[in-house]
């Protein structure tokens, strides 16, 4: 058998666009010189110049390119989790743990705020909290497919699994930064537990819209999922669409078609 | 094990070094035989099928990783399970207990020379320096044992008192055993087993679906065996369509009916589990509820020397992914079945003959081993037949060669006077040295009756005994009056029966047989 998912991101929309969102920021940020809008710091950020809009900013991108190497390698691990969820749960999830930690971070600067302190004054730049958050849920819900051991001098053994791998790239993420992404790291972790175990509300919340969203997107599908029965591509939401266009063809079909059509239809019809 | 081809003595002993299988190497075979000599499946139905392996595969897996444990120190904690649920009583008590084992494992600081029974006689039987170690030990337990029952009743308190903190630490919940399944020595049956029963728990249907109790590989296998569909579901509980998809789709009676009218195999499996992940994987499904329809499919090559078809292979013919309305999901099915069902009507038709002409050599066979059998039983007996005649002609005639010649009349005490009367009537008076055995007797008998004697008494040919051959007396003699019989024993002289000495009458008695 073999021990990965399909290659691509065919069906998974969500860790297509983290994918790529993921790139493209970071890239256009740097080329723009904009790389500023993505930091953090409670001073002087917040509490001299009152910029706000930080708070909201600074998970969206990471600003070095080891970190978005990491990011996007770990994304693409994670679609299999999409997979598992549907694509609609597994974005909200994201929403969630991006809401949950924004809150924490502006508790920390009200606290900071009230008591005159500056005990966390930075954040790291980019999703490491959400990834990490994310990373909770692979563990609970994906399968060790297979062991291995390495046998070093003696009688060390050492048994990974097919998972350690991720664990090192994990671990090499939430070191990058320092203690800034270890500190978010370790705070999207225990957000991600929480929530998974459902002791913080948030499991259950839904991005509202999604189908409307969904049927925007898939409109250009339509074409492609026409092709003969043999391979069945997305029969989920675009299903009405789908029998639409056969009812059409059905009524048209004692008019004159244009060859292409024809040509087309044979195959439909087989 | 002889007769099996060296492709099936390697596949045999592949299966042995794999199972660690104890038994003799050719009991094995049949394993394999019933599994039509596939490794993969034979291993599987072993396991299945002795309990005693699948036991000693799970502790040798337990043992291999608990080996560094038990090789280090042992720990302070061997009772840690017990207490930290239940509150601590004594404490005294349970520091003593845990002196004792650590005495026993020898694994502290080495004492005086007869500390062994120290601790059995008691604290003020000790010497003074059994004294101070025991105070020492003491002093340096204490600390860390109140810390550790102290930690533990906070423990239990807060988790009595705050019941969701057991959530986030509990590490036996029940989303946390599935989730960390790993390939361990379960049988792939006990998890098919579990995904009925949770099946069926979640959403109540009364075991509409029948799904396939076993593992993947045997679906398939029976699939391929029986020329039948092979449907795959795949479950995620956590996806949002999955409840709309069993609840609207599957269970519904369109679907059901259309199952039991292609007699479909149902296979069915949650995506936690590692078996079915690695299905997903195999299959490549981008997207959950999944479903799979597997047939048998011969694919036709068109070359220059004409078409040739390829022996049929299992193949995946349809997917269905994501939420799809019953009418959809069965008139997709049921086109894919259609367009293939012919085919395995005809690999089934093809199976059966196969079976049958397998089934009538087979009886050919044994019929001609049986009458094989019967010619060699047969040949056998005349070959030892022959052999027996031939020994006994061969020591009748050493025996003649060896037999004593009649003793003079006129060494008197010397010799005993027999009168035989033979099987034919006629009468004997011979006089038998005293000092000889009474077989002498029996054989001058068998020879006279045989009528060797007539010819020369004594032969100077050398005819020598044959080996290891014990001649059978086909008759006995008997003393009439009072009727006693006299064995043709070879310990036994003539001057010590007193049935032959001084003189006996004898008679020739020849046996039923």
């Amino acid at each position: 058998m073999s021990s990965s998912l399909p290659t691509g991101f065919k069906d998974l929309p969500v860790s297509k666009g983290l994918a790529i969102s993921t790139i493209i920021i970071p890239l256009v940020a740097s080329l723009s010189n904009m790389k500023y809008l993505f930091y953090y710091a409670y001073d002087p950020f917040l509490i001299q110049y009152k910029q706000f809009w930080r708070l909201f900013t600074f998970q969206i991108a990471f600003l070095n390119e080891s970190e978005v190497l990491l990011g996007i390698v770990l994304l693409y691990q994670f679609r299999s989790l999409e997979r598992l969820f549907g694509s609609h749960k597994f974005i909200s999830i994201i929403i969630v743990l991006y809401g949950y930690i924004i809150f924490i971070t502006s508790i920390i600067a009200t606290l900071n705020f009230y008591t005159g302190l500056k005990w966390i004054n930075f954040m790291s730049s980019g999703p490491t909290g959400i990834i990490l958050g994310i990373f909770f849920h692979f563990k609970e819900f994906i399968p060790i497919m297979y062991k291995f051991e390495i046998y070093g001098i003696g009688n060390n053994k050492l048994i990974l699994n097919d998972h350690a791998f991720i664990h090192l790239i994990i671990f090499q993420l939430s070191i990058s930064q320092g203690w800034k992404s270890i500190g978010s790291g370790l705070l999207g972790w225990i957000i991600g537990g929480l929530v998974c175990r459902g002791v913080i509300p948030g499991k259950q919340w839904k991005l509202p819209f999604w189908n409307s969203i969904q049927f925007k997107r898939s409109n250009p599908t339509n074409l492609r999922s026409n092709s003969p029965p043999i391979d069945p591509q997305n029969l989920g939401n675009t299903e009405q669409n789908n029998s639409d266009n056969n009812n059409i063809d059905d009524d048209d079909a004692t008019e004159t078609r244009p060859l292409a059509s024809q040509f087309l239809d044979t195959f439909r019809r087989s | 094990m002889d007769t099996l081809t060296r492709e099936e003595e390697d596949t045999v002993h592949q299966f042995i070094s794999i199972t660690n299988y104890p038994g003799e190497p050719y009991t094995a075979i049949h394993y394999l035989q019933e599994t039509d000599w596939e490794l993969e499946r034979a291993i599987i139905h072993y396991f299945e099928n002795t309990p005693e392996a699948n036991e000693t595969l799970n502790t040798n897996a337990r043992r291999t990783t608990q080996q560094p444990v038990n090789t280090e120190v042992p720990e302070p904690d061997t009772n840690m399970d017990s207490s930290t649920s239940s509150f601590p009583l004594n404490i005294l008590e349970s520091l003593r207990r845990r002196l004792d084992n650590l005495r026993l494992q020898g694994s502290y600081i080495p004492l005086s020379n007869d500390d062994h029974g120290a601790s059995s006689r008691g604290f003020l039987s000790l010497n003074s320096k059994d004294k101070l170690v025991y105070v020492t030990q003491l002093a340096l337990y204490i600390p860390v044992l109140a810390l550790y029952k102290i930690s533990a009743i906070v423990l239990y308190t807060i988790t009595t008192a705050f019941p969701f903190v057991k959530r986030i630490t509990d590490r036996y919940s029940l989303n946390r055993h599935s989730s960390r399944s790993e390939p361990k020595g379960i049988d792939p049956s006990h998890i098919a087993r579990n995904f009925i029963s949770d099946f069926n728990n979640f959403y109540p249907n009364n075991n509409k679906i029948d799904f396939f109790e076993g593992g993947y590989t045997s679906a398939l296998y029976i699939a391929k065996r029986d020329a039948r569909f092979l449907l795959v579901y795949l479950h995620s509980e956590e996806h949002d369509e999955s409840e709309k998809f069993i609840n609207q789709t599957l269970l519904s009676e369109d679907f059901i009916n259309f199952i039991d009218q292609h007699n479909i195999l149902i296979w069915g499996g949650n995506v936690r589990e590692s078996e079915s992940y690695q299905v997903s994987n195999a299959l490549g499904v981008t997207k959950y509820p999944f479903l799979g329809l597997l047939a048998l499919k011969t694919s036709t090559t068109e070359t220059p020397e004409g078409t040739t078809t390829s022996a049929p292979t299992l193949n995946v013919v349809a997917k269905v992914q994501g939420f799809v309305p019953t009418d959809k999901l069965v008139d997709k099915l049921s086109s894919q079945i259609e367009r293939l069902e012919p085919t395995l009507v005809t690999i089934r038709a093809e199976r059966q003959q196969e079976e049958l002409a397998r089934v009538i050599r087979e009886q050919q066979d044994q019929a001609y081993q049986t009458s094989l059998q019967r010619d060699r039983q047969k040949q056998e007996e005349k070959r030892q037949k022959r052999l027996l005649a031939q020994n006994k002609e061969q020591w009748l005639k050493w025996r003649l060669s060896t037999l004593k010649p009649e003793v003079e009349s006129s060494k008197k005490n010397e010799y005993a006077r027999i009168a035989i009367r033979l099987s034919n009537g006629e009468r004997l008076m011979r006089r038998f040295d005293k000092n000889l055995p009474i077989e002498e007797i029996y054989a001058y008998v068998e020879l006279k009756e045989k009528g060797l004697l007539d010819g020369l008494i004594s032969g100077g040919t050398n005819i020598s005994k044959p080996e290891g051959f014990v001649y059978k007396f086909d008759f006995n003699l008997i003393s009439p009056m009072p009727r006693a019989e006299l064995s043709p024993s070879l310990d036994v002289l003539i001057k010590d029966e007193p049935v032959v000495w001084p003189n006996g009458n004898l008679i020739v008695e020849y046996n039923e047989s």
